[in-house]
């Protein structure tokens, strides 16, 4: 299992990462969800190696980075956002070299490369220089060059940002199949969709906090089954009070001069009556968004903004 | 494998795959050292470069014909290339740039310098020409100056030159202008004037004859076969060409080390750091990386070199000789890289760095056409070192022996500054990675 402990990363008066603990258990593929600048590289690369915590743990199979961390990286696989693949070299070369890098050497190297190429469709451009390539296809080679030793924990971040949905869709099916095969899947993304179709257990990430985590299903229940409203207009925030009452058992979320969310709850109605409210209190409203529960819902009440912010 | 050996290979690699920049590399010193040896030693030996001047002799007198000869004199003959005509002919060649100028002898001038009155030698310069023009005005200054001394010191002759020009010719009276052209004088007079010419040349002799500039050419150490043939192309390009080889290899190492941070830049140098080996194991990879094409690249100067020179250095020094080179320019360059915090950074520090220490340490200029406080100053860099080791095995046919001091140095320089900016790099990379 790899384990996070008050996990915490500062670059200068900037908190990147505060206290983040979670576990990620064999075969799991677990999803740190959160905007750009919440934190996830951070998390990420001091999970790696690349970035010394200031403080906390981290554990792999009870093997601590900070005590041994070779041993802790020769369990390890990253694929980076970017691709870090050699352009000159071909899509062999790269491997063979990456998989030595992980400490693979002889015959056993050059089959696990054969069957990395395999798997993400670039056996017959093996031999053909990497920056022949299209965009995806050099997506697919990084994430082989990081799965190429077959790691305990494979840790992706954002491997699929600018690519197409059939290259999406593919390195996604091949990240199914690492965890299948067992290993631990630490993947960070800020696309909801990925995050609610891939992750087994997805934990909700901003200002460097994980605010929620658990299965869709649990993140969903913690933060209650209702609707999410949206308000946006000419109000003020005396105003908006005004109209909500005091008996109101709607949650106000997030709230500034011109725009609220609110936290409708499970109450059946609430929301006809909430709308019924503000046209007799006659507040300024020019726009109104009901969410229906949904990941997207859950992040909304959680932060009090959508993710792409 | 180790991991600074796989490293070092998957470089090797690329390099391969992209070979222009150590190509041009070896091809650079050669380049350069032949045009210098083309430009200053064609021809089989060195020799200044000559300008054509215009000597126009409106005049026709007796100081004209002088001024004439003493172009004619074989000193001046090195340098000058003097074509008598006339003025109208002279401004052609001018205009068409043929010449770097003229000086012109205008009429009355022997008459006045023999009356001992205001002189004017005409100079007309090539603007289109400015070394040219400059030479032919230098000349012609050169000249007055040595009109006004001969004057000063001939004077008792001239003035009994000047009492015959007035008398005339039994044939021809003299005419109203006196001109020396017409002047007559039996053979005792002229005697009589031989000798006292004679006796003030002997006065002034031991002031005015020992020339006032000795030209000498350094007694540099030359390679057998251009002794033998005297060739001066061979002789300069033996010479440049160890100074133009080490600048090249620092700049080869300089460009090769700064893959460090475009590595960086790629993302793969982070992959490197997140693989089971340490950071030091990565930067030393690079390291040796850079000291291999280094050598291969120096082994092909070698080879090329040894063939243009017909030279027979001590191998194994020229070898050695080469490894220290590289180990301390790597290490220099390693140790500069450590100080920036991106390859624009490091650039520009290592290119600084690198020219000064290649002007220097003699790599483009000889370190003894320079000022003197240069020579204290160029055994601290690293080209200076290499240069004499270099021209030490090529030029001298010297051995192990002889190259034992720059060995040392660069060995020296190069094991610390390896160590040390191997160290400083990886910690600069491990923050920023």
């Amino acid at each position: 299992m790899l384990e996070i402990r008050d996990l915490s990363k500062s670059f200068g008066a900037l908190r990147a990462v505060d206290g983040v603990s979670f576990q990620v258990r064999p075969g799991e593929i677990y999803g740190l969800l959160g905007p750009n600048g919440a934190g996830k590289t951070t998390t990420i690369s001091c999970v790696c190696g690349l970035l010394r915590p200031d403080a906390g743990h981290i554990l792999l199979e009870g093997v601590s980075l900070a005590d041994d961390p070779l041993a802790f990286k020769r369990r390890i696989g990253v694929v980076p956002q970017e691709a870090a693949i050699y352009g000159d070299l071909s899509a062999r070369e790269n491997l063979l070299f990456w998989g030595g890098m992980a400490g693979l050497g002889g015959s056993e190297l050059r089959e696990r490369v054969a069957t990395a190429l395999g798997r993400v469709g670039l056996a017959e451009r093996a031999r053909e220089p990497v920056r022949k390539f299209s965009g995806g296809m050099k997506r697919r080679l990084n994430l082989a060059a990081g799965m190429v030793h077959r790691p305990d924990l494979l840790l992706l971040d954002e491997p699929t940002v600018g690519i197409d949905v059939q290259a999406r869709l593919n390195i996604l099916e091949i990240v199914r199949e690492v965890a299948r095969a067992g290993a631990r899947v630490l993947y960070t993304t800020h696309y909801l969709e990925e995050a609610q179709e891939l992750c087994d257990r997805i934990g909700i990430m901003d200002h460097g906090r994980i605010l929620a985590e658990g299965t869709l299903a649990e993140l969903k229940r913690v933060v209650g089954e209702g609707e999410v409203v949206t308000l946006r207009g000419g109000f003020t925030p005396e105003q908006l009070r005004g109209v909500l009452g005091a008996e109101s058992r709607v949650r106000v979320v997030h709230l500034e001069a011109g725009h609220v969310v609110l936290d409708a709850g499970a109450v059946q109605g609430e929301v006809v009556s909430l709308i019924d409210r503000i046209r007799a209190g006659r507040l300024p409203v020019d726009d109104i968004t009901i969410q229906a529960p949904s990941l997207q819902g859950v992040f909304l009440k959680l932060t009090g903004r959508e993710l792409r912010d | 494998m180790n991991a600074v050996v796989r490293i070092m290979l998957k470089d090797l690699r690329r390099r391969g795959r992209a070979p222009l920049a150590p190509l041009m590399m070896l091809a650079f010193p050669f380049l350069f050292a032949g045009l210098i040896a083309l430009a200053f030693g064609s021809g089989g030996e060195t020799r200044a470069p000559r300008f054509r001047v215009a000597l126009v002799d409106e005049d026709g007198g007796l100081v004209g014909r002088l001024v004439r000869g003493a172009f004619g004199q074989e000193q001046a003959a090195q340098f000058l290339d003097v074509i008598e005509t006339d003025l109208p002919h002279a401004m052609r060649s001018i205009e068409r740039n043929r010449i770097g100028g003229a000086i012109v002898i205008p009429p009355g001038f022997s008459q006045a310098v023999l009356d001992r009155q205001p002189a004017h030698l005409r100079v007309v310069r090539n603007p289109a020409s400015a070394i040219g023009s400059t030479a032919v005005e230098e000349t012609a200054e050169f000249m007055a100056l040595l009109l006004e001394g001969a004057t000063n010191v001939l004077a008792e002759p001239l003035q009994r030159l000047r009492e015959i020009g007035g008398r005339g010719t039994p044939e021809t009276p003299a005419g109203p202008s006196g001109g020396a052209r017409s002047g007559w004088a039996p053979d005792p007079e002229v005697s009589e004037i031989a000798v006292m010419v004679n006796r003030s040349l002997r006065g002034v002799g031991r002031f005015a004859f020992p020339p006032a500039i000795y030209l000498k050419k350094p007694e540099a150490p030359q390679p057998a076969e251009a002794k033998t043939d005297g060739s001066g192309f061979r002789l300069i390009f033996a010479h440049v060409l160890p100074g133009m080889a080490a600048f090249a290899l620092f700049f080869l190492a300089a460009g090769l080390m700064g893959d460090v941070f475009r590595e960086r830049s790629l993302g793969t140098l982070g992959r490197q750091l997140t693989a089971p080996v340490r950071a030091t194991e990565v930067v030393f990879g690079k390291i040796l990386a850079t000291m291999a094409v280094g050598l291969i690249v120096a082994a092909g100067m070698a080879l090329v070199g040894g063939v243009l020179l017909h030279a027979r250095a001590d191998l194994g020094a020229f070898a050695l000789l080469c490894l220290a080179f590289l180990l301390a320019v790597t290490g220099f360059v390693t140790l500069l890289y450590s100080f920036a915090r991106n390859e624009q950074q490091g650039g520009t520090l290592t290119a600084i760095v690198m020219m000064g220490m290649a002007f220097l340490g003699g790599s483009f200029i000889p370190l003894e056409s320079m000022p003197r406080f240069v020579g204290g100053i160029a055994p601290l860099t690293l080209n200076y070192w290499a240069i004499l080791g270099f021209r030490t095995l090529l030029v001298s046919g010297g051995g192990l022996a002889e190259v034992a001091a720059p060995l040392g140095v660069l060995f020296a320089t190069g094991v610390i500054c390896v160590l040390t900016g191997g160290t400083l790099l990886q910690r600069r990379l491990m923050r920023g990675a």
